[in-house]
């Protein structure tokens, strides 16, 4: 025996063996995409049998012989794209005109007599080069889209509908030119052999292969699940959870849906990002979901009539659906889409659960870390009121202590010494320190005012650079003296009562920061319609980072020894509230051990016209001269 | 009344002035010699200069606190009595963390001022 004889029956083997595969699994599993693959190598296998029942012939042709081998050759571009449709959908004409040129193929072969003119026998062979290459190009394309085992077989697919066509345009340089039958004989078989091959693994490849083709997209999957529930967002986690199945299963798309107990919805991410809502039985997803169970569906539209617009308009032909549950709790469910069934094998049924399993174990982690976060997040706030109250009850300790000495002392004294006069120095210790503890209580009265953004009061004529001179007379120290640099006066309409303690408490802020002594210089000047206030002092000076967080509630710089200096951080706080309530912002620069700045920017557009000066329209002369803008109810609100 | 020389000085320590002056007002109304320091440095050196026999320490204050006060003087080898004085919810626990003798939270009144103070001269 030749090589090349061996070559050959080798190729039948193979075709035979893949023909019985494939035709078992078409009586197996009865559906239309196994019938026209055992079809198609039923087509091979019967062109085989007729060459070898010829050559068993000794070399003659028999009519009959010679019109099915023609008819089967006919056939194998009907069926080619019959398959190519299988997995791909295909328009409607060109499955029609493939029919009726096949239909007339078969008339001619029947009609036309015997021996075939050479051009009519190339008829065929030319139409199954031409579809050969279109189907190679269409499984291409179809390889592209998918991902995983179903790009890989199409990939195979592709190879084997180029290689047929190369095999035929073999046969028909050698139907035309006798004489390279010879040297083109080993390359067609070789070529066929390899066709043979390359189909089989792409429309019905062994359960193993499978696997395999599918294992580099799970085991990516499964590698990465750990570190899912720790993505931003859910919707992350499910885009992630959704590409995953989708690769895996080698569908072109996935969907999880996610059960909303509150809603009793299942709510999945459509094609644009937004959510939609489904009933918790609706679609085939729902069906699954319902019935706690696996669900294929080859025919969507037929198996769930009431969606079937939904399923053809998104161009679903599959779907494998598994319900997401963590033990009795039912988290949703994860649905994998194709054009077209043979996308899937039986078992992906089991390895979607298996995906779905895996959606649950994220989801549930994802719950968990939400709960931690949630807990942590009270916890915190918790922590926040605790320390706040703390601080609060310890600031108001220190002045208390004085005045109920002071008090007591005062008592004593009455008692021994009645005709005594009153003691000036306890009298005014103790105003001063009930002062103290008056502004302590309306710190904490302003920083909840603030919250609430209910700060202001009315809007008066204010001359910045008077008001800080009225500071500055009342703060400075020998250890601090305050100064005040302006060119000029600057004058806007602020609440005059919120910005003096904005001044006060930016001054005060100032010298408790330098310990050592040392001055605090307000500068004040403006520009267009902006008035600048910078306050500044030759203190300790504040952390780059901790410059970020200096106007947050609470917060005391990371290099302020909470044992040194006693303070509940609201100052700041409040000051950026009466700034921001004014429409200004307020900001800080600070370089440690040298002193800190803080800016300030206010509108002055804020001035209008005096109701007296300016003409006013005749509905609105009456109006109070007390300031145009008004908090409304603000003392009622705040009472 | 306890001798009015240098050992039964009371020696207040506190940044706040208001309750500096009070406090000392009243020791020594009750008749103790007191002296006074606005810092944990103001104290040292008053306790090198004179030990008294007890001193009343706030915690938190500028430039050096009650904290540094109580090491510099543990360095030294100084023996002292301390009150720890302070405003703050953990003046047990600051008071065990400096070795002091006892500790009087803000705010308190004269009695409790005394009784602290007698507790550890042992006069009474």
């Amino acid at each position: 025996m030749s090589a090349d004889d061996f070559l050959w029956l080798v190729t039948q083997a193979v075709f035979l063996a893949v023909f019985l595969d494939v035709s078992i699994e078409a009586i197996r599993r009865p559906r239309l995409a196994h019938f026209d693959i055992a079809l198609f190598f039923g087509a091979i296998v019967a062109i085989i049998a007729v060459s070898d029942a010829e050559r068993l012939l000794g070399g003659t042709t028999h009519p009959v012989l010679q019109a099915t081998s023609y008819i089967a050759v006919s056939a194998l571009p009907y069926l080619a794209l019959r398959i190519v449709d299988d997995f791909a959908p295909q328009s409607v004409w060109l499955m029609r005109v493939t029919t009726a040129v096949f239909a007339l193929l078969v008339v001619a072969a029947i009609a036309v007599p015997q021996p075939y003119p050479t051009l009519f026998q190339i008829l065929p062979v030319l139409w199954f080069i031409l579809l050969g290459g279109h189907a190679s190009l269409e499984f291409l394309r179809g390889a592209e889209r998918t991902t995983g085992v179903t790009s890989r077989r199409m990939t195979a697919a592709a190879i084997g509908s180029l290689l047929v066509a190369l095999v035929f345009a073999l046969s028909i340089l050698t139907l035309l030119i006798p004489s390279t039958a010879g040297p083109t004989g080993v390359l067609t078989r070789a070529l066929a052999l390899t066709a043979g091959i390359a189909y089989f693994l792409g429309f019905s490849p062994p359960q193993i292969l499978r696997r395999a083709w599918q294992e580099p997209e799970l085991r990516a999957f499964l590698g990465r699940a750990a570190s899912l529930p720790r993505l931003p967002d859910v919707a992350s986690i499910r885009r992630e959870i959704e590409r995953g199945a989708a690769a895996s299963t080698g569908a072109p798309n996935a969907a999880l849906g996610i059960w909303n107990p509150d809603r009793e919805r299942l709510v999945y991410a459509g094609v644009d990002g937004q959510l939609a809502e489904f009933d918790g039985s609706d679609l085939i997803g729902g069906r699954a979901f319902r019935e706690q169970r696996p669900i294929f569906s080859g025919n969507p539209s037929r198996d769930d009539p009431a969606n079937a617009e939904l399923y053809r308009s998104n161009d679903v032909g599959a779907i494998l659906a598994a319900p997401v549950s963590a033990g009795e709790r039912r988290l949703g469910v994860l649905s994998v889409y194709a054009p077209r069934a043979p996308i899937f094998a039986d078992d992906d049924l089991e390895l979607v659960r298996l995906l779905a399993d895996q959606a649950a174990v994220v989801l549930e982690s994802r719950g968990l870390i939400d709960e931690a976060s949630r807990v942590q997040a009270r916890e915190e706030a918790a922590r926040l009121k605790d320390d706040f109250l703390s601080a609060a009850a310890h600031d108001l300790r220190s002045p208390l202590t004085t005045l109920l000495l002071h008090a007591e002392m005062m008592k004593r004294t009455a008692r021994e010494h009645p005709e005594a006069p009153a003691e000036e120095r306890r009298i005014s210790t103790i105003v001063r320190e009930g002062n103290r503890l008056k502004s302590l209580v309306s710190d904490f009265l302003d920083a909840a005012r603030a919250e609430r953004g209910r700060l202001l009061g009315r809007l008066d004529r204010v001359d910045l650079v008077e008001l800080a001179n009225e500071v500055s007379q009342r703060l400075a120290t020998k250890r601090h003296p305050v100064r005040v640099q302006a060119s000029a006066a600057v004058v806007g309409r602020f609440d005059a009562d919120r910005l003096a303690q904005l001044f006060d408490n930016l001054v005060e802020n100032a010298i408790k920061y330098s310990p050592d002594g040392g001055p605090v210089t307000i500068g004040i000047g403006s520009q267009g319609h902006q008035a600048r206030v910078d306050v500044s002092d030759v203190g300790i000076g504040v952390p780059p980072e901790d410059l970020a967080h200096l106007f947050d509630r609470f917060h005391r710089g990371t290099n302020v020894d909470d044992r040194r200096f006693q303070g509940l951080g609201l100052g700041l706080y409040i000051c950026r509230a009466i700034v921001e309530d004014h429409g200004g912002r307020i900001w800080a620069e600070s370089r440690v051990g040298e002193g800190t700045t803080f800016h300030v920017e206010l509108p002055l557009n804020a001035e209008e016209p005096e109701p007296e000066t300016a003409a006013q329209p005749v509905e609105t002369a009456h109006a109070p001269s007390t300031g145009p803008i008004q908090e409304p109810a603000h003392g009622a609100a705040d009472a | 009344m306890p001798d009015a020389n240098g050992d039964a000085t009371i020696l207040v320590v506190d940044d706040d002035e208001a309750i500096l002056e009070v406090v000392a007002d009243v020791l020594r109304f009750e008749g103790y010699p007191v002296a006074t320091a606005i810092d944990g440095a103001e104290a040292l050196d008053a306790v090198e200069r004179q030990r008294p026999a007890l001193v009343l320490l706030d915690m938190r204050m500028p430039r050096v606190d009650g904290w540094a006060f109580a090491r510099a003087v543990a360095e030294r080898g100084i023996e002292l009595r301390i009150l720890v004085m302070t405003a703050a919810r953990d003046a047990a626990g600051w008071a065990e963390e400096i070795g002091a003798q006892g500790y009087l939270a803000k705010p308190f009144d004269i009695g409790e001022l005394l009784e602290a103070v007698r507790s550890q001269t042992g006069a009474a």
